[in-house]
């Protein structure tokens, strides 16, 4: 009995002593949190530091710029190297960067650029207009890093260095354009690139370029980026230092956001009003510009979506306010009025004229719907639809991408209920991204949510009009309704041929036209980047009333700018 | 010996088995890797898709059996090859980055469990089968349902809850990572390891608990029925006596098994858990193999848990032979 106690209290008193290792050792430890929480931006300099945090897991040891966008660690493309120009996609407007001025000449078939004066390298040696040709005719000869079709999609012939600061390129036919892709090129030291052979390969572990900051120090969590003390745009950047991480959730990187251990990140909130922004309205900041479409896509090669009149009925049958208010709560817009061109609203100003365009608009009437669809000769038998032929329309797939879009798959279940409503059948299929990237360009779809391939960065609706509506893009390409038309094709080659804004802009709303005519896809909802920031310690930012930007993530040129303009109070 | 040497060929085999379904298995999905890859950046340059697909190793022009050869000569000079989805990134490297967190924070919380878990067990089964199993016993009677529930938790539920709560309301813990950007290193930045460490090896080893508890207690209870610890107690043996050296002993060899496959597959990562706390580990990069077609990451990932399983498969073995006189005595014959 007593040995069965003692025993027993023996035990106890263990249990009692390790309970006591654990709650103490748990105080220490937070106490050791508390005391060494990372500071904010240190008081030791008047620039500071911005913490910035990429949510897409990776930060690999590559700073090469050369190589398709996501290879390389986060920052090089923003903080070290740049490109000769800056389209802003939201606004259409132009920046310059590493080129001054521009000149088309010689019937189009000759361009002219002239770089900026005064650049300097990271390494102290002087930037030249040898520096770009150097770096276009690298491309040329290693056609692994021809990642923007720069030589295999434009009619580029040659690019030499006519100047110290002077840069020619010939063109076989005219391809205006192609400055566009042009601009898109990050640009490399002669110097140093001229001895590496194999450039897809290379790591460039100690990356030198013009860009606004140079890499201090890797590893694989965090990248830290101090201020290039020879930029070029004198006075900038105002900060620093970049510390860039990455995560792997962007739960992890809202939370962080919130509790300003991090001030710029790039995350779709969900509900960013109520579920970030209400927490410290003050302080917790986004913005979030429109700068793509998400599309209704329609095979146009499959019955009955080859039937105009069936399409344009269709318009009149979505709800797409209530939908962009379902998907997005109110963050971004529905497409409506202009937008329905498939044109990016920002740039509507600039290249469209609206009032032509009026007559041809839709807007959410199912009555207009169900009339339409009869009079184009489509007659409900049974609640269902039947085609004019009279065999009635089989149950039809609509193809989202997954998994865990839920904006994607509340468009889509929605569009769904709203074509039940004219008596279309349809389920929502969720396709993992190697299904979904495959079966679009390969035409294995009936209908489709998807946005405006390839159209990202371009500044007029050109890009987005010929990425989704050419009949050279078809093909495995980026035009998947795979809707041709004379017109269409006329306009683009015109345009292309042309430096001259008046013309190009005539182009521009003959395809608007065409494509409200014909409505090869129904654009539902606009399409943003996702910038998000913490305005606790820094003033600067891009907003809509001072749009120097385009809300692009902090691993993105756009991203760049917000970095050189940001500064302490 | 004999035994070890029959139990040493039948890993090679395996082993051999392993590696070739690695090679088949990436190949037999649907979908195109390079088209995956490449479908964000359509105006790529043809000839640039064709270098892309001549450094992925997939250009059609070498057979699927000269595939296969070339593979299995990569592999036995130690080449994993480069990363599709992080071209250039060497599948080597990216695997060298993240396998050592896994195995610190993911193998520390298996052994951890693992121990606690033995210790629990063996606790109650002892409280319940003592002396003729006639004791109720209250740690048994909350012991079996909670390991139990513990087991039922979603880790990545648990994960989040903890993130939400401890981490952001209470300021506890780190929010995510696996450090703080920019700390030092030497003892503070140990300090700092070890503080992102704590909640999420606290979740593995709350849910893989049970398990272990479960086990440990189910198998002491055979044990104690035997009929030696019938006759240690007529002898008088001390209780703790017959606990530790005899019947925990006995008790504890199916947990050896357990264990050795558990610890093999903490080289596959824990995917959720790196995903809600951000930690590094392998179990993402797996993740993103799969999700993007990336043969290469799939493939190394894939031969690194297969031969870590079957190695410590086979250590175990070797371990119940010297451990268990029964086995020796059998495998000697």
């Amino acid at each position: 009995m007593v040995t069965h106690v003692l025993r027993y209290a023996k035990a106890t008193r263990l249990k009692v002593l390790l309970v006591a290792v654990v709650v103490v050792s748990g105080v220490l430890l937070a106490l050791v949190s508390g005391v060494s929480a990372s500071p904010r931006s240190s008081a030791v300099t008047t620039g500071g530091t911005l913490k910035v945090e990429m949510p897409w897991g990776t930060l690999p040891d590559n700073f090469n710029p050369l190589t398709s966008q996501g290879s390389q660690a986060g920052g090089t493309l923003s903080c070290l190297y740049e490109q000769l120009f800056y389209f802003n996609p939201a606004t259409s407007k132009l920046s310059y960067v590493l080129a001054s001025s521009y000149k088309w000449s010689n019937k189009n078939l000759t361009l002219v650029v002239n770089t900026r004066p005064g650049v300097k390298w990271s390494d102290g040696k002087s930037f030249s207009a040898a520096d770009v040709a150097f770096t276009f005719n690298y491309v040329k000869a290693n056609q692994s890093i021809d990642v923007n079709g720069i030589w295999s999609g434009t009619t580029l012939k040659s690019v030499t260095a006519t100047g110290t600061n002077q840069v020619t390129f010939k063109f076989s036919k005219p391809d205006t354009p192609a400055i566009v892709i042009f601009a898109a090129q990050f640009i490399v030291p002669q110097h140093i690139w001229s001895s590496i052979s194999d450039p897809a390969t290379a790591a460039n572990t100690d990356p030198v370029g013009t860009g606004p900051f140079t890499m201090d120090s890797y590893s694989p969590t965090t990248i830290v980026f101090k201020k290039n003390p020879n930029y070029w745009m004198a006075g900038h950047p105002y900060i620093d230092q970049v510390l860039m991480t990455a995560v792997k959730s962007n739960d992890t990187a809202l939370l962080d956001l919130i509790n300003d251990n991090i001030q710029y990140t790039y995350d779709a909130i969900t509900n960013p009003a109520k579920t970030y922004a209400a927490k410290n309205p003050a302080v917790l900041k986004y913005w979030w510009p429109v700068t793509n479409d998400n599309f209704l896509v329609f095979n146009t090669t499959k019955a009955p979506y080859n039937d105009a009149a069936f399409r344009k009925a269709l318009a009149f049958g979505l709800n797409t306010t209530l939908i962009a208010q379902r998907a997005y709560f109110g963050a971004i817009p529905a497409s409506t009025g202009a937008a329905e061109t498939g044109a990016i609203p920002g740039q509507v100003p600039s290249w469209i004229d609206e009032k032509p365009l009026k007559s041809l608009e839709w807007t959410y009437n199912v009555s207009k719907a169900k009339s339409a669809l009869a009079a184009a000769g489509y007659k409900l038998k049974g609640g269902k639809l039947t085609m004019p032929n009279g065999k009635s329309i089989p149950k039809q797939t609509i193809l989202i991408g997954g998994p865990g879009w839920t904006d994607y798959i509340t468009i889509a279940q929605m569009i769904s209920q709203e074509l039940k409503v004219l008596g279309i059948d349809s389920s929502v299929v969720q396709a993992p991204w190697a299904t979904y990237s495959g079966n679009l360009p390969a035409g294995k779809f009936d209908m489709a949510v998807t946005w405006a391939w390839g159209a990202a960065g371009g500044p007029s609706p050109y890009f987005i009009y010929f990425y989704n509506f050419a009949k050279s893009q078809i093909a495995g390409k980026t035009n998947m309704s795979r809707y041709t038309s004379k017109t269409i094709e006329k306009a683009l080659a015109t345009y292309a041929q042309s430096s001259d804004p008046k013309v190009q802009k005539t182009q521009i709303q003959s395809i608007a036209q065409d494509v409200m005519t014909n409505v090869p896809v129904i654009p539902i909802t606009a399409r943003t980047n996702y910038f998000d920031y913490n305005a606790t310690d820094f003033v600067g930012w891009p907003s809509n009333k001072n749009p120097y930007n385009a809300g692009e993530a902090p691993d993105n040129p756009g991203g760049k700018l917000v970095l050189i303009n940001i500064h302490k109070p | 010996m004999r035994y070890l040497l029959r139990r040493f060929a039948v890993l090679l085999l395996t082993l051999w088995i392993a590696v070739t379904v690695n090679f088949a298995l990436p190949r037999l999905m649907p979908g195109d890797p390079v088209q995956t890859k490449l479908a964000t950046i359509p105006g790529i340059s043809p000839l640039a898709r064709q270098a892309l697909e001549k450094q992925f190793g997939l250009d059609t022009h070498q057979s699927i059996v000269g595939q296969y050869f070339s593979y299995l000569g990569h592999i036995l000079r130690g080449d994993l090859g480069r990363s599709f989805t992080y071209f250039p990134s060497s599948v080597t490297s990216m695997i060298r980055q993240s396998l050592p967190w896994t195995l610190g924070m993911v193998g520390f919380a298996t052994l951890l469990a693992c121990a606690l878990g033995c210790g629990l067990g063996m606790m109650a089964a002892w409280r319940r089968g003592a002396a003729g199993g006639n004791r109720n016993s209250r740690l048994d009677t909350f012991l079996v349902p909670l390991g139990v529930m513990c087991g039922a938790i979603p880790p990545f539920w648990l994960a989040t809850l903890l993130v939400y709560f401890v981490s952001f309301k209470l300021g506890w813990f780190p929010v995510g990572g696996s450090r703080t950007p920019g700390a030092a290193g030497g003892l503070s930045g140990t300090f700092d390891v070890l503080k992102h460490a704590v909640l999420p090896a606290f979740t593995l080893t709350l849910v893989s608990l049970g398990g272990w508890v479960m086990l440990m207690r189910n198998s002491m209870l055979t044990v104690l029925n035997d009929d030696f610890v019938k006759f240690a107690r007529a002898v008088g043996l001390p209780d703790r006596t017959i606990a530790y050296r005899y019947a925990a002993r006995n008790a504890i060899l199916p947990v050896f098994t357990q264990l050795a496959m558990a610890l093999g597959i903490v080289v596959g990562g824990q995917v959720f858990i790196e995903i809600v706390f951000s930690y590094q580990g392998i179990g993402y990069w797996l993740l993103q193999a799969v999700m993007n077609e990336d043969y290469p990451l799939m493939q190394g990932i894939f031969l690194i848990i297969t031969v870590t399983l079957l190695v410590a498969n086979f250590l175990a073995e070797a371990l119940y032979v010297l451990v268990d006189p029964r086995v020796r005595v059998e495998a000697s014959k």
